[in-house]
């Protein structure tokens, strides 16, 4: 045996340096570790099981082969942390492993989470609340509770309630997608931090008494007033993390009344469980964590809204931003309303004039470039990121307005969640932006393009020409930029078989992008994608030497991209600075790694 | 007021206090013992990883106290390593180890971390038998033996 390798052992023999290399290590990476040597297996198994994650139903599929439930079996002491929303299932697989104090004896961390009703057809059993508290009641090591219902159950609600009472441990949590009255102070008083993912506004009263439960004396609603315009406390282990909007009932009018609109808020209507399933169609109202929140003057600064479509709902969204001064990143994913599109200009000029950071996403059908235009062109204190999602394109007049007021600020441009972006109208967007410091897009190359849908195009130069000419403004910023690059349907048409060097358009455009991509000097991160896999090895990317990091997209899927070994050595070489290469995991590309790894043993796969 | 240790091979190395205080264990010893001028024996580390463990204290001797990590998640990222300690880290294999050890023994926590995250990075994404061949040990399983482990940890190999 070398010294180096008695080295090794006495490394994996030592539990602290085990255990930090198994914090660094993903549930794959350690599977992979167990089937080293024996050595290897005994040091990192342990570690594999310490959490255990039964969420999604391909996994739980796993669980049904008895060779694997029985290492849970035998694992069972190394498990810390146990997720889980097949509960129920598992427990019909291995009655004695879910049911029994004797599994599962050092346990502390468990989080459940109830699961939509599958229906007759289903394979597994519908998870029961019940046996969630069942398996807590079995388990007494357990620290940490968290426990995610769909529904709650007056019989659940009670044996929780009792369970919590009998452990003096306040350190559980309680997520729940819906706060019914029925849920008395006696349970949330249990709990130090009542975390609620769907709070009904219909019901806005019962955040408060909940966060009342959850403080303690000392804190609390200052007035008794119900509506929305009261002023109210919420404590400190409150976090408001998301909305749900269930039929405003927003009596919106075109003369702007936003108080009818808020009163349309109130109701007394009960909720019905058919209400509580829309629960996954939610708004979000992100890192929200406010001591004090005063729904008159709301003091968050990142508002994330993604409501479902219901009538008059672009007014709570629009009546949000009205108490809002404080607000400077705005995501509202699901405009899909043109009363909210219209009026979205006045709210950000006069209601939210700290706004850096748009997110906007589905926009309604009829909308136009004008009305993207007048978007922009609210934001008074120019925008530092801008983020498009769904099925919309910024035209030239939205893109000029854009340039305008937000040229000289806008550092990070996100449009990956957008439709691929036409190549023309693309390199028109980012030549007017010289501060992008990240860009994400996906772009279609075509020579044309038809999109009425939005704005009538009559008038745009289809000429590639001009634009070959430009040189990206940003080379001395950029630092991230995640490309992908995909050929449109007239050029597939037109040009079936592309030739590197063949002068063609497509091969301009080719030549264009690595000339440009190869400029940007300080690029940190480079992702990319579809046709752009062609742009490797380029003597032009040689620039790039500050690279730390580099993903290919969809590599598992291009059968035919194949990489070599002179492309991995030509990279370890005129990329000092990389660290992590991502998508090769396929093993198409064994060669390329093995160099990689020759070359560079710390660089990280992933 | 500066400190001498001893390696190993017996020698000696002065460093500020503050730089030696990096590690709890000497910062413990300094405390039990009081003032004193006699040299403090490291007889778990050689001459060449404590010149590389001191030169690691000395770079980060103002950075603040490390405060535990009190995410809910225990699994931490290893992408983050500072450029410097990247740099510092690139050593041989051996190298690599004994620093680790040495970091073990000497208790200095942020250098432990570096080691692990840059050791974990070699281990990520590679296959059983590219992780054999990258540290050089031995398959000691059967083949039935190593296919009976891989059916029971299937579960854990897409996450």
């Amino acid at each position: 045996m070398s010294i180096l390798t008695m080295t090794i052992i006495s490394i994996f023999d030592i539990p602290p340096i085990q255990d930090g290399l198994a914090s660094y290590l993903t549930p794959s990476d350690l599977a992979q570790c167990a089937r080293v040597s024996r050595s290897w297996s005994a040091a990192f198994v342990p570690c594999l099981y310490r959490s255990i994650d039964i969420t999604t139903l391909k996994t739980l599929h796993f669980f049904e082969t008895p060779e694997t439930l029985a290492a849970l079996t035998r694992h069972s002491c190394h498990v810390r942390t146990f997720r889980t929303c097949y509960l129920s299932a598992l427990k019909a697989l291995a009655p004695s492993l879910f049911q029994g104090p004797t599994s599962f004896r050092n346990l502390d961390r468990f989080h459940w989470r109830d699961r939509k009703r599958a229906g007759p057809q289903a394979v597994f059993k519908d998870e029961d609340p019940l046996d969630a508290i069942d398996f807590l009641e079995a388990h007494r090591s357990i620290r940490e509770v968290h426990l995610s219902y769909k529904y709650l159950r007056s019989e659940f609600s009670r044996r929780l309630t009792r369970f919590l009472a009998s452990r003096n441990v306040q350190q559980d949590r309680l997520t729940g997608d819906s706060v019914p009255t029925t849920t008395g102070a006696a349970l949330t008083r249990r709990l130090r931090r009542v975390r609620i993912n769907y709070v009904f506004l219909l019901h806005d009263k019962e955040i408060f008494d909940l966060s009342i439960a959850a403080a303690g004396p000392g804190l609390g609603r200052t007035d008794g007033d119900d509506d929305l315009e009261g002023d109210y406390y919420l404590s400190d282990g409150l976090f408001l993390e998301q909305w749900h909007l269930v039929q405003t009932r927003g009596d919106y009018d075109d003369r702007g009344d936003y108080e009818a609109a808020t009163s349309g808020l109130q109701s007394d209507r009960e909720q019905t469980p058919m209400e509580l399933a829309w629960a996954d169609d939610t708004t979000d109202l992100d890192n929200t964590r406010h001591q004090r929140l005063v729904p008159g003057v709301c003091r968050w600064r990142d508002l994330s809204l993604d409501c479902p479509s219901y009538f008059g709902y672009g007014s709570v969204v629009l009546q949000a931003l009205r108490c809002s001064p404080q607000l400077e990143r705005l995501s509202w994913l699901s405009i899909e309303d043109m009363i909210g599109l219209q009026e979205l200009p006045y709210f950000l000029q006069q209601k939210c004039p700290r706004i850096r950071h748009l997110v906007l996403g589905r926009m309604p059908l009829e909308a136009t470039d004008e009305d993207l235009a007048a978007v922009f062109e609210a934001v008074v204190g120019g925008l530092i990121s801008f983020k498009a999602v769904g099925s919309f394109l910024l035209h030239p007049i939205s893109i000029e307005s854009l340039h305008y007021v937000h040229g000289s600020t806008l550092t990070h441009l996100d449009m990956l969640e957008m439709n691929r972006y036409h190549s023309l109208l693309f390199l028109e967007l980012i030549t007017g932006l010289p501060s992008l410091q990240s860009l994400k897009a996906t772009v279609s190359f075509s020579r044309d393009f038809k999109s009425a849908d939005i704005y009538d195009m009559d008038g745009v130069i289809v000429d590639y020409t001009e634009m070959f000419e430009r040189d990206w403004p940003f080379r001395d910023h950029l630092k991230e930029l995640y490309l992908a690059v995909f050929r449109g349907n007239d050029m597939e048409a037109d040009e079936k078989v592309f030739m590197w060097g063949d002068g063609s358009l497509t091969d301009q455009f080719t030549v264009y992008l690595s000339s440009q991509i190869g400029a940007l000097h300080r690029l940190e991160s480079l992702e990319i994608g579809g046709w752009m896999l062609m742009l490797r090895k380029d003597a032009h990317m040689k620039e790039m030497a500050g690279l730390k990091r580099l993903k290919y997209l969809d590599m598992s899927d291009h059968n035919l991209v194949r990489w070599a070994k002179s492309e991995a050595d030509w990279i370890c070489e005129n990329w000092p600075a990389l660290v992590e290469i991502k998508g090769l995991k396929s093993h198409h590309h064994a060669v390329a790694r093995e160099a990689f790894l020759k070359n560079r043993p710390w660089i990280l796969f992933s | 007021m500066p400190v001498t240790l001893t390696s190993l091979d017996n020698q000696e190395f002065k460093v500020d206090k503050e730089v030696a205080e990096r590690s709890i264990l000497i910062k413990n010893m300094i405390e039990d013992v009081g003032e004193s001028d006699a040299p403090i024996p490291l007889p778990n580390v050689s001459a060449a990883v404590l010149t590389k463990v001191i030169e690691y204290c000395e770079h980060h001797r103002n950075d603040p106290v490390q405060v535990q990590d009190e995410t809910d998640d225990p699994r931490k990222r290893s992408n983050d390593i500072e450029e410097w300690d990247m740099k510092f880290m690139q050593v041989d294999q051996e190298m690599l180890f004994e620093i680790i050890l040495a970091a073990n023994y000497l208790d200095i926590k942020p250098l432990l971390d570096v080691g692990c995250k840059t050791v974990a990075n070699i281990i990520k994404g590679k296959t059983p038998e590219e992780i054999r061949k990258a540290f050089n040990i031995v398959n000691d399983f059967t083949p039935e033996e190593e296919a009976q482990i891989k059916k029971e940890n299937e579960w854990a190999e897409d996450r």
